[in-house]
């Protein structure tokens, strides 16, 4: 079987060009690969293979902006996106998001669409305990870029994946609000 | 723009020495394939203890909390033959990579558009794919409920060459370890298709109870799935045949009292299932038996007018409109 | 000021100089870096070659533990320190009232996740492993889950604890306990389990230390009561332990309580190495004290003209296996439990008792919501016997100034009943539900179940009050200190230091606000909460922005009259000047103003010679015990909410949709209007959740839903927006007439649901979490006829 596994991994790693494949052989089961993160190429050295991409974020790479509430993909609080995507980062394999552009919050950019969400947040007090907020950025930077006009249905819809419980979500809506209006 | 990630060689004798003294039982999956294409993810499946990882939303949650932990890992996000849809003459082919989110806007199967649209949240929409709603066959599966209200071909491959069963057999006996679904094959629309769900709350929820509803104005028939009530979802076929009877399919109406009495035929159908889900931690079975029949009605109502013709908003299907709409699916 | 009304988006009158006093909706300090995400929360932190902590759990609601075998799981690499009950050096219970808990179960369990042992490994997954290895015999022993029985027996049969299974019982007694009115209503209701579901699991770091005690960074609501339990088990002078607040993602009650700090102290002491422990969501489910699940009854007379005559009522927490501070919660479910009405004769039975359940303590409301959930419902179905409108039967009852309260206790201080309820009567109603209503926006949502045809509006009310503070004569306080400095740039700068524990509300922004007030300076520095100062009290029972915020005035204002007395002798005035400065000084804009001579002294030359400091304890005036019949004067304060909902109902499939909220709230003055808002909204949405969705189902003892998959909480798809009114009249002996704004809306937000459901579907409903089937299928087959006897209200 270990055997197997290193020629496999061999072949799979390393003859298709593209390496993206991992193998960790024998009974070393951890693996190393590297993530496209932010901008950035991060090396993940000695990681379980079965870890999430926020399990990697956080306690690989310290990336603590991602949070972790539930590791169920049921609260938002740990979204990226990925490839462009808005992903919850809890339910994408770490060692199957290489080769894809992972975007947290801090990748969003420092102007276009993620500063004017950035400072509606602030200005208009979206941010209690501040747990939700990056994942709450993430995903309303996206609905914006892509979106830019949805009605208060759409918005309500598109970031039902998001969990706050401090807020009531009141001053989140009237933070998007707040921005919509401005661009008019 | 994909990044070049080079495979990092590591000393076998010492990584697996440096484990074993941390770890005794170190997690089992320790591979990762990433094929390009179907043939070769079924040759890594041939060699067995893999499992098949599409978008994770179901798998990586039960792999970190070690509910499953398969030998190895087959990623099929790289192989751009599952990711693909499209039509026939008469079929629609899915491939199983495809996530809700592609289906949400595809104008050729409205019904399924309406389906994926009410799937969880965004974020889920966007990486759950409609291979892994099959591999992990959720009696509450809202694809699944569709699928078998529409009559679906699953196409299953492996090293030994492909099959196709149809969506009761495949619930019915399931996968073999070593297959893999690369399709699924649906009749293209001839009729309004609506599907409706029951959740906990106004979004991002999963089904309690759903309905999808498929009426064919070609073969002159509607079928129905109930999701929620059973271990895979129930189909009425008495129902179906007492609707299909009532329905004036020249004039594509249906009267009040068949649509009431679909809804009675439903609920009972729902009663009377030998294998019925427990009550949930919030709904009891009762109040899905009740809101199945509920549902049917309602769907059968959304997609064909009243003999007193009048349209209800929200319909899903092209055919609330009414049925000269119908003509536009036919082949 | 006194009938002053504004608009929570309006701005309140500025007292400050500078842009960033109080009144205005200043932005929280601490804001950019929660929204940048580098905000270091309790989870996030970690030290180069720390341990890893994790818990082991009973599974089982009760049994008897006849072996704990950890000798495998110490010899397995990579793991430190196992601890069991007999590792505890020091005293072996805990708890916020009564120290009834232990650390580590020894002899039995009592309740489903109670901790066995604590490990500390290399990594967590070894500590995970560890945990598989432990080998723990237990007798399964039969669970005692029902609270009812407990109180028919009179808890001394079978006791589940040494202390008895009855952790207190009060029977309040006002008025003439014969007298009837002419109408009567009575019935039953039954309260859920909530959860605070705080995103931010709980997560602590601790260090060992040189004099054997220990450092700990913690996500906590009162860092000094955590300092006196865990000093107290870990046997070492509290001045060992010390405590500072790490980032707190909510807490909501649900952290008032020791959960993993005395066991993450003790692992440390015990390796002697640093270590992280924390909870993933299924250990903080198990963890932490829940909301009491509650059983009612209540029988409610009034005269033909709708003047309340008597209430009857009888109330039963379940308080789980242990203490936490079910006496005060209780307290508070008794003395509020005929809401805020005049009622003359009033008869109160209420009993918190031990189960084999999940231990309940405090959340948001602290048994106000339970009742209020009761005695609104009450007042509706009075309404309709007596065929009033439900608005007018409340604004002929309300509780006045001059009113007595059922326990005796004179009402002094305004109360604003009346205006609010009449103030969400009167907002615009939404749009009805039309053919062009897209069906996204019907029942259900999204899912697009609903039949616009079969959708039924209602519309319902619902009024609260709620103490603040805390009650029964407990000398309550808050020490904060305010040092006046130049900073390295050699400007003034004001440095706040208090251990109040900033959960999210906005302590830190205030505190901002009120030295800027004060001190006139634009600087203003946040000292990190810890136990280097004395104790704040708990962030709980609306008290902070009252009890810290009005420490952290009196420190400002100290140093300020210290300041001026500095620049009194600077200016060569006379002694009985610089004694009382404020007669010839003023503080104004960063400087000095000598008001007759107007002479003027930059801030920043005064402070030259050195900061100015003070520190400051706040008290709030005294109350009394709970005597017998529950009578005497306990409570500080109180706060009003009425709520308006309007709901949608599909009354074929019982799908509800709430439509739209109004609330208007007695906050006494308003500091900062975004905040103010944001907790009127959040404690909306909480109260909202309890109404329709959120139950932490135990079947057994055993919790069946312990993940955010199967508890339900809101999403921003459920929860409209809120038309939010404040009402602002100024609460005597508070800071700037503040009144505490946390938790009257949570009271009020889930019976006014529930009344709009019931106003829709013409159906009385008698539990929360409204279920779907509870709304269309006949009673008895929804659920169970409740567990409350009719007969058993006490009282003639
Ligand atoms: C928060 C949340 C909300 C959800 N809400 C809903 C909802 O509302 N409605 C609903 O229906 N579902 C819901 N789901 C379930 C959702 O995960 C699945 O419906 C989804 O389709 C799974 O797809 P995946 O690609 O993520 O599968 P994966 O997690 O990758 O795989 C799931 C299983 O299928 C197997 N598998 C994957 N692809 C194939 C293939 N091609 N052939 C054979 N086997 C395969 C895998 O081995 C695995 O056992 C929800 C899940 C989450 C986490
Ligand atoms: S932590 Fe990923 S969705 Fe909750
Ligand atoms: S601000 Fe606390 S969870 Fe959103």
């Amino acid at each position: 079987m270990n055997n197997d596994g290193c020629a496999r991994g061999d072949i799979a790693g390393g003859s298709d060009g593209d390496a993206a494949a991992l193998a960790g052989c024998g009974t070393g089961r951890r693996v190393s690969y590297q993530l496209y993160i932010d901008g950035g190429i991060r090396l993940v050295a000695d990681a379980w293979l079965a870890e999430s991409l926020l399990g990697v974020l956080r306690d690989h790479l310290g990336v603590m902006s991602v949070k972790d509430a539930c590791e169920q993909g049921r609260c938002g609080s740990c979204s990226v996106l990925m490839d462009g995507r808005l992903v919850a980062s809890c339910t994408v394999l770490a060692a199957d998001a290489a080769g894809a552009v992972v975007t947290t919050v801090a990748g969003l950019g420092a102007g276009g669409p993620a500063r004017a969400v950035r400072a509606a947040f602030l200005a208009h007090g979206a941010v209690q305990c501040g747990f939700c907020t990056p994942g709450f950025v993430v995903a309303v930077t996206d609905l914006l870029a892509r979106r830019p006009d949805a009605d208060e249905d759409e918005i309500r819809e598109a970031l039902a994946g998001n969990i706050c419980r401090c807020t009531g979500y009141g001053r989140i809506m009237a933070a998007i609000r707040s921005i919509q209006d401005t661009r008019r | 723009m994909i990044v070049a990630v080079p495979h990092q060689a590591t000393d076998q004798a010492t990584d697996q020495s440096a484990d074993q003294s941390t770890d005794p039982a170190p997690p089992r999956t320790a591979r990762l394939h990433r094929p390009l294409t179907v043939a070769e993810a079924v040759e890594i499946l041939a060699d067995g203890d893999a499992e098949i990882l599409a978008g994770g939303t179901d798998l990586v949650p039960a792999l970190r909390a070690r509910q499953r932990e398969p030998r190895r890992l087959v990623a099929l996000r790289r192989v751009l033959e599952l990711r693909s849809r499209g039509a026939s003459a008469n079929m629609l082919i899915i491939g199983a990579g495809v996530t809700y989110h592609d289906l949400t806007g595809w104008s050729l199967s409205p019904g399924l558009a309406a389906m994926a649209r009410v799937v969880g949240s965004p974020q889920i929409r966007n990486t759950g794919t409609v291979g892994g709603a099959l591999g992990t066959a959720n009696p509450r599966g809202d694809l699944l409920t569709f699928l078998s209200a529409v009559g679906t071909e699953i196409v299953i491959n492996s090293a030994r060459g492909a099959r196709t069963v149809d969506v009761a057999s495949f619930l019915a006996t399931g996968l073999a370890p070593t297959e893999l679904v690369t399709a699924v094959r649906l009749p293209r629309p001839c009729g309004p298709q609506v599907y409706l769900k029951i959740g906990s709350r106004q979004a991002a929820s999963a089904a309690l109870v759903s309905c999808a509803l498929v009426v064919d104005r070609v073969h002159e028939r509607v079928t129905c799935a109930i999701g929620g009530i059973a271990h895979q979802p129930t189909r009425p076929a008495a129902a179906e045949e007492f609707v299909r009877q009532g329905v004036d399919w020249s004039t594509g109406t249906i009267p009040a009292d068949v649509v009431a009495g679909f809804g009675e035929l439903v609920a009972e159908a729902a009663g009377a299932v030998p294998d019925p889900l427990p009550d949930d931690v919030g709904v009891s079975a009762a109040y899905r038996r009740h809101a199945a029949g509920v549902l049917a009605a309602r769907a059968v109502g959304r997609c064909l007018p009243a003999a007193a013709p009048g349209a209800i908003p929200g319909s899903a299907g092209p055919g609330s409109a009414g049925p000269g709409s119908a003509g536009r699916f036919r082949s | 000021m006194a009938d002053s009304r504004s608009s929570g988006d309006q701005e309140f009158t500025d007292h400050a100089a500078a842009g960033q006093g109080i009144g205005r909706s200043v932005p929280r300090p601490d804001g950019a870096d929660k929204i940048d995400g580098t905000f270091p929360y309790a989870g996030d932190l970690f030290l180069p070659g720390m341990l890893h902590a994790r818990t082991l759990r009973s599974p089982h609601p009760r049994a008897r533990i006849r072996r704990i075998d950890t000798a495998a799981a110490r010899r397995l690499p990579g793991v430190a320190a196992v601890v069991t009950a007999g590792d505890v050096p020091g005293r072996a219970t805990y708890g916020l009232i009564v120290a009834d808990q232990p650390v580590f179960a020894r002899d039995v369990v009592r309740y489903q996740g109670e901790p066995v042992a604590a490990v500390a490994a290399r990594d967590a997954r070894a500590a995970v492993r560890a945990l598989a290895a432990i080998d723990v015999d237990y007798e399964p022993l039969p669970a005692v889950t029902d609270p009812e029985r407990i109180v028919s027996v009179g808890g001394e049969v079978d006791p589940l604890h040494p202390d008895g299974n009855i952790f207190r019982e009060i029977h309040l007694r006002h008025g003439d306990p014969a007298a009837r009115g002419t109408v009567q209503v009575s019935d039953s209701y039954v309260v859920g389990m909530q959860d605070q579901a705080f995103l931010g699991c709980e997560a602590a770091l601790v260090v060992p230390t040189a004099d054997g005690g220990i450092d700990m960074r913690v996500a906590t609501q009162w860092l000094h009561s955590d300092r006196e339990q865990i000093a107290a088990c870990l046997g070492i002078p509290e001045d060992r332990v010390r405590l500072t607040l790490a980032g707190v993602g909510g807490a909501f009650g649900g952290r008032e309580d020791i959960t993993l700090q005395i066991h993450g102290a003790l692992l440390a002491r015990v390796t002697g190495q640093p270590l992280r422990i924390r909870y993933d969501r299924v250990e903080s489910f198990l963890g932490h004290p829940h909301r009491h699940p509650a059983r009612l009854w209540f029988r409610h007379t009034a005269s033909r003209r709708g003047q309340l005559v008597s209430v009857h009522a009888r109330v039963v927490l379940d308080g789980g296996a242990y203490a936490s501070s079910s006496p005060a919660v209780l307290a508070n479910a008794v003395t509020h439990a005929s809401g805020p009405y005049r009622v003359p004769h009033t008869v109160v039975d209420g009993w918190v008792v031990r189960t084999n359940n999940p231990p309940c303590g405090a959340m948001r409301g602290f048994g106000v919501p339970q009742v209020a959930f009761g005695h609104e419902a009450q007042m509706d179905r009075l309404a309709d016997a007596l065929g009033m409108d439900p608005v007018e039967l409340r604004r002929r009852n309300v509780l006045e100034p001059g009113d007595v309260l059922p326990t005796g206790q004179l009402v002094a201080d305004p109360l604003p009943l009346r205006e609010a309820i009449a103030t969400v009567a009167a907002r615009p109603l939404p749009a009805p539900v039309s053919d062009r209503t897209p069906v996204t926006s019907l029942p259900g949502g999204r899912l697009a179940a609903a039949d616009p045809g079969r959708v039924r509006r209602g519309v319902g009310y619902a009024l609260a009050y709620k103490n603040l503070l805390f009650s029964e004569g407990f000398d309550d306080f808050s020490t904060a200190r305010v040092r006046l400095e130049l900073g390295p740039d050699g400007t003034p700068r004001a440095v706040v230091h208090s251990a109040c524990a900033e959960v999210g509300q906005g302590f830190v922004t205030i505190a901002g606000q009120i030295v800027r007030t004060e001190l006139g300076v634009d600087q203003v520095l946040l000292a990190p909460a810890d136990t280097a100062i004395g104790s704040a009290g708990p962030t709980s029972a609306s008290r902070q922005t009252w009890m810290s915020g009005g420490a952290v005035r009196a420190a400002a204002v100290t140093v300020a009259e210290r300041l001026l007395g500095r620049a009194a002798g600077r200016l060569g005035l006379p002694p009985e000047v610089v004694a009382e400065p404020r007669r010839l000084l003023a503080l104004a804009d960063g400087e000095i103003v000598a008001s007759e001579a107007g002479t003027r002294l930059p801030l920043a030359d005064l402070l030259a010679d050195g900061p100015v400091e003070a520190v400051e304890v706040f008290r709030h005036r005294r109350t009394q015990p709970l005597g017998p019949d529950g009578q005497g004067d306990v409570h500080v304060a109180f706060a009003v909410a009425a709520h308006r909902a309007v709901v949608d109902v599909d009354v074929d499939l019982g799908l509800v949709r709430v439509v739209s909220m109004a609330l208007a709230q007695d906050v006494g003055m308003v500091l900062n209007p975004m905040a103010l808002r944001g907790q009127a909204e959040g404690g909306t949405a909480q109260g909202l959740g309890l109404a329709l969705m959120e139950e932490l189902v135990v079947d057994g003892g055993v919790v069946r839903n312990p993940t955010f998959h199967d508890y339900v909480l809101p999403t921003i798809a459920d929860v409209p927006a809120l038309d939010f009114v404040a009402l602002t009249h100024a609460q005597p002996g508070a800071p700037y007439g503040v009144k505490g704004v946390g938790e009257a809306a949570t009271c009020s937000a889930t019976p006014a649901v529930v009344a709009a459901v019931r106003a829709a579907i013409g159906r009385d409903l008698r539990r929360v979490p409204i279920r779907p089937q509870d709304l269309v299928l006949p009673p008895g087959q929804a659920h169970p006829a409740d567990l409350v006897r009719p007969d058993a209200g006490g009282g003639g």
